[in-house]
């Protein structure tokens, strides 16, 4: 465990030496990503002096890894605000949409991934993989301009992006949460369902891996029925691998959610990174892909913690 | 291995690859052609259009066409002119001599998105082969120095690669992509230099794995080199699992591509790839759907083509392997 808890720590330290080296990467001055690129270079070099730029290379990384670690990641050139207060907020509302997301992708994946397993070699199997087969080769902002035009235009089920809406401050306590599901429900539908493809093979494969285990055999001998073996017993198995893996894939889901919260407008942080692209804001820029490095790197160590709860072998092997 | 057939899969994919190389040489019109931006715009598939050449050097398209004694008379957007003989530069016995026909319909500029199409399956194949071959050569390189190179060589590079594979790929692709020019070939690099971690730790996974296997440890007992042991033992046989992992990258990093360029971040416009093509039609999708749909079924099709593909490989190399069906459904990005 302990091992675990340093593998971490060495990835965070990792992930902010990288960053640190993105600066430096910029072809010719640094100073330019932090400041208009047209200034005069009496006003360049202040700045270089403002930001430390001037000084040598290991100090300027002593320098970062301090502040970085105090939190404080520059200024915004757009807002003027401090890039962290820019940036904190956003990962709050990131973290609903992925939540929402996820919930979603394992809502059809488990559903689906059961149903084919149930019915493996009919009809019904082979046309649910075949199905979360296409749909994982769409490509997710094509399915969500399509869902946009459908459900938020054509027939406007759905308001068009944004989070909430303009009347939220005034809204009951219940009413908000209604607000906020009635948001995020099509971002959420769209990407959980473009991922799901993926759960649906993990949960077919995992249930029919488990078919003519003992445990199984047990189960039906008790006498249970099929319905309650394959939901409960078997499942718990094919599940397993699921919760490992809701760490391995988030950065891969934080990628599509950039994309997601680009065309729904989610003031999330991929939304934000992706208006600090168009606005060459690249303090923003750097800290939203740092600050969501050391989030994955949380993100891993907890899903391992949930493994370590979940299965007593990975319990007994650790201790 | 076992054979591998011609599956509707290696079709759709080397038709994508056939269209890509030829393309741009049967496409009917320029694609960043704007004949006429007024009458030429939001023309459903199939349209043809006669293309009225004037002699002060614009042209105009019309539905209709009448050749009349004294001159031409057209339909446009439904209103009939008439134009004297000596005005108009293209004039034959019954018409004028030039047409356009709208195979895939034309956009909200009058250009035709069949051409466009053409030239954004070239675009998309193109960045993702030249890509995924950076990819690879940094990639294989690194797992290849990692796993001969010793301890200490392999701590580094697999932690370099752990950290690297931290950053959420997009991000990753954005925060380098800020620092270089906005054009082609830096799309290549940063796409390139940003999807070869996966295929290290594969490759110094695959590299491990057969050190222990006895023909290597029979071919060290004999005194080979290391470097021999390297290219004439492991590279051989790791490299079909290469391979495999390989082609499963250009899928994804199609995708990759043509979501950055849907965002204004990948092929910059008037160039066409199938992303911006997607990003021109996304505000008429319901009144001029063939704009972004084209594009966007095309995508699904050589993407699907090329996950079934890599299914097909895996299988073909061997069924039970298990890294690869890993690589296979984690390390793709949905986007």
């Amino acid at each position: 465990m302990l091992r675990r808890l340093a593998a971490s720590v060495l990835l965070a330290y990792l992930v902010l030496t990288l960053t640190f080296f993105f600066i430096h990467l910029a072809p010719g001055e640094p100073s330019v990503l932090f400041s208009d690129p047209r200034i005069n270079a009496e006003k360049r070099q202040e700045i270089r002096r403002a930001y430390g730029l001037d000084r040598p290379l290991p100090e300027q990384y002593w320098r970062w890894m301090t502040s970085v670690s105090r939190g404080n990641w520059g200024i915004s050139l757009q807002s003027g605000q401090p890039v962290f207060e820019v940036v904190l907020p956003r990962l709050l509302n990131t973290a609903l949409l992925v939540a929402a997301i996820s919930a979603v992708e394992y809502g059809f994946g488990i559903s689906f991934g059961v149903i084919a397993a149930a019915r493996s070699g009919t009809a019904l199997d082979r046309f649910i993989r075949a199905f979360f087969l296409v749909l994982y080769a769409v490509p997710v902002f094509w399915l969500a301009l399509v869902a946009m035009q459908l459900f938020s235009v054509r027939w406007p089920l759905f308001p068009i992006g944004q989070m909430t809406s303009h009347r939220f401050a005034t809204m009951a306590p219940w009413e908000k949460a209604l607000d906020l599901a009635h948001h995020v429900a099509l971002p959420a539908i769209t990407l959980g369902l473009a991922r799901s493809g993926a759960v649906v093979r993990y949960v077919r494969n995992g249930l029919l891996e488990v078919q003519g285990k003992d445990f199984i055999r047990t189960a039906h001998g008790k006498g249970l029925s099929t319905g309650r073996v394959l939901w409960v017993h078997a499942l718990r198995h094919a599940l397993l691998p699921l919760a490992q893996r809701l760490g391995t894939s988030l950065p891969i889901l934080l990628s599509g959610s950039l994309i997601i919260e680009a065309i729904f407008s989610w003031p999330g942080i991929g939304y934000q990174a992706y208006l600090a692209i168009l606005q060459r804001d690249y303090p923003v820029i750097l800290a939203s892909t740092a600050i969501l490095g050391l989030t994955v790197v949380l993100g891993s160590l907890l899903a391992d913690l949930l493994m370590l709860w979940l299965d007593p072998r990975v319990r007994h092997a650790a201790t | 291995m076992r054979q591998l057939r011609l599956t509707p899969s290696l079709i759709v994919f080397l038709l994508f690859v056939v269209i890509g190389l030829l393309g741009p040489w049967v496409a009917p019109a320029d694609p960043n052609e704007q004949l006429d931006t007024v009458a030429g715009r939001y023309r459903p598939p199939a349209t043809r259009l006669h293309a009225v050449h004037f002699e002060q050097g614009f042209w105009r398209l019309a539905e209709r066409v009448e050749r009349l004694p004294e001159g031409l008379a057209i339909e446009r957007l439904g209103v009939r002119h008439v134009y004297d003989a000596a005005s108009i530069a293209n004039l034959t016995e019954d018409g004028v001599a030039d047409q356009r026909f709208y195979l895939f319909g034309s956009d909200g500029f009058g250009r035709d998105v069949f051409s466009r199409w053409l030239h954004g399956a070239r675009v998309s194949l193109s960045i993702a082969l030249l890509s995924i071959l950076i990819a690879m050569l940094v990639g294989v390189g690194c797992g290849a120095l990692a796993a001969m190179g010793g301890r200490w060589v392999d701590g580094l590079l697999m932690r370099l690669v752990d950290g690297l594979l931290t950053f959420p790929w997009i991000f990753l692709i954005i925060t380098l992509g800020a620092l270089v020019p906005a054009n082609p070939w830096s799309l290549i690099a940063v796409l390139g230099a940003t999807a070869w971690m996966a295929i290290a730790r594969l490759t110094r996974g695959e590299l491990m794995t057969l050190k222990q296997r006895g023909f290597v440890l029979a071919a060290r007992a004999a005194g080979a080199s290391r470097w021999r042991i390297f290219h004439r033992h492991l590279l051989p046989n790791a490299l079909p699992t290469l391979v495999v992992a390989a082609t499963l990258r250009v899928g994804n990093i199609i995708l990759v591509e043509a979501a950055l360029s849907f965002l204004g971040l990948g092929v910059q416009p008037p160039a066409a790839s199938w992303g911006n093509m997607i990003a021109d039609g996304r505000d008429t999708m319901l009144a001029a759907w063939w704009i972004s749909t084209l594009p966007g079924l095309s995508l699904v099709a050589t993407v699907l083509a090329i996950n079934l593909l890599s299914d097909n490989f895996r299988d073909a190399l061997d069924p039970r392997q298990r890294s690869l069906d890993n690589l296979t459904l984690e390390t793709q990005v949905r986007c």
